[in-house]
């Protein structure tokens, strides 16, 4: 059972493209009673797109070392990206049963002073306030409840799958981020395919942005299908992906406009945060969204 | 249905299965992996072929080609697998094989030259200025000072991927987009 002080591992791009993301995080999570501490010097997860698709050596001892700077702080890591989850986890899962491996990792990291050992786990954000914290809690900390108002839960890859390692949720019939959206006061309505790709991953974006925004394009009409007011994810690469690719769309012309949340930037509205700081950078507007529901200009 | 190995394509297989791709003959060729692929119906990587084109020996119809670089690893058919063969995995290896032989694309060249570099997949100046706009505390990561970025230089210093990704020893960021991070 995790305690209630996690280490903080922000990644890239919410520090560094959605910092008010950052902000809600930091906001919301003490007021459910789960501290956030920094881990200072932390660098990229990375991801599958580029070191670990040429070899696993140089990936496997970079999520070490941001591994051991989570173990000097005694505490646990708390992922708030799916791809970050995926790869720490993952990695984590490796060094501690491949001990051939934990050798070669440690005698790279001894040349920076560092030393992998095995003695911390890493938690999705989304287990943490599911599994943790608990939706009651949650329900009882918001202050402006969403009656009514639905949303498209967006799960996204690298907190269901692999499954068998991450075991974080079914990686077929997912609930939790449907629960924590329904604390809030929401529907989370049904759409087909609900469990796909947005299309970003794997280097995607970067290679191929016609292919990204066309498997971006089939999503969101599965999405439309339903007519949300919002989607509701909990990895910043999805939210990315949803906010900057339906502008990318729009370009072309075509009609889509559907507010994107990470799941604690609503949070936080919920709570009376103020949106400056917990919500205000997106591509796609949802000023409407937070004037209509929350009364906030 | 058991697919026999014969001499010419042994070579492939076993180079898969040490790059990680482990379980790759246990394909039976079902189609499972495309079924739930979120580009098959709109790219050239078609991952059961792909699967098959390996237990086959055709190394250059894959290694060659940009399709496996195509692959958002989103997972989907490594968790359907019924024969649990892995197909990510042996996406995975395919590219480890391709970038031996230097074919590699520029989006991951220019990610692993921004996090070698800036310590973060991402451009580091827009973010800080984006963070003084919502009230965003201090910037703490790699990105904040020069000597965690020397922690992660001498780490890919260390290993293979430092001629594998084309690292260079000078680096301007193309733009502030971001191009991959998962």
């Amino acid at each position: 059972m995790p305690a209630t002080d996690y280490a903080f591992y922000p990644g890239c791009i919410i520090p560094l493209r959605y910092p008010d993301i950052e902000n809600s995080i930091r906001e919301t999570m003490p007021l459910l009673g789960a501290n956030v501490y920094d881990m200072v010097g932390a660098g990229c997860c990375p991801p599958g797109g580029a070191f670990w698709s040429v070899e696993e050596i140089s990936g496997l001892t970079q999520s070490a070392r941001n591994i051991t700077i989570a173990e000097s702080m005694n505490k646990d890591i708390m992922a708030v990206c799916n791809g970050c989850f995926c790869y720490l986890k993952n990695s984590n899962h490796i060094l501690m049963s491949d001990q051939e491996k934990r050798e070669r990792v440690n005698t790279i990291l001894n040349k920076v002073g560092r030393k992998y050992q095995g003695t911390v786990s890493v938690y999705h954000i989304v287990e943490i306030l599911h599994d943790y914290i608990g939706v009651e809690k949650i329900q009882n900390s918001t202050k402006i409840k969403l009656d009514g108002v639905k949303a498209a839960v967006h799960y996204g890859c690298h907190l269901l799958r692999p499954s068998d390692h991450l075991m974080a949720e079914n990686p077929e019939k997912p609930h939790k981020l449907d629960a924590l959206v329904e604390a809030l006061g929401m529907e989370s309505v049904y759409y087909p395919k609900k469990l796909s790709c947005c299309g970003a991953g794997g280097g995607m974006r970067g290679n191929n942005p016609d292919v990204t925004l066309k498997i971006l394009e089939k999503k969101l009409l599965n999405i439309k299908y339903s007519d949300p007011d919002c989607i509701v994810t909990a990895c910043p690469f999805c939210f990315l992906q949803f906010d900057l690719g339906q502008k990318g769309l729009r370009d072309k012309g075509e009609d889509f406009c559907i507010p994107v949340f990470y799941y604690n930037q609503l949070l936080g509205l919920s709570m009376g945060l103020p949106k400056k700081r917990v919500a205000s950078i997106s591509e796609t507007p949802r000023d409407g969204f937070i004037k209509r529901f929350y009364g906030v200009d | 249905m058991k697919i026999i190995l014969n001499n010419t394509n042994k070579d492939l297989v076993d180079k898969v299965i040490e790059n990680g791709g482990k379980r790759v003959t246990e394909c039976f060729q079902c189609g499972m992996c495309a079924s739930g692929c979120p580009v098959a119906s709109d790219t050239d990587h078609k991952i059961k072929r792909t699967m098959h084109q390996v237990l086959l020996g055709l190394d250059e119809q894959i290694l060659d080609k940009k399709a496996i670089w195509l692959c958002t690893t989103c997972f989907m058919c490594l968790e359907r697998c019924p024969q649990n063969a892995g197909p990510t995995d042996v996406v995975i290896a395919l590219r480890r094989m391709s970038a031996e032989k230097g074919i590699i694309p520029e989006a991951q060249i220019e990610v692993a030259n921004n996090i070698y570099h800036l310590g973060h997949a991402v451009t580091v100046k827009k973010g800080i200025s984006l963070r003084e706009k919502v009230d965003a505390p201090p910037l703490t990561t790699a990105g904040s000072d020069k000597k965690y970025i020397d922690e992660i230089q001498k780490i890919v210093d260390s290993t293979h991927a430092v001629k594998l990704l084309k690292i260079r020893k000078e680096w301007k960021p193309k733009g502030d987009d971001v191009i991959a991070c998962d």
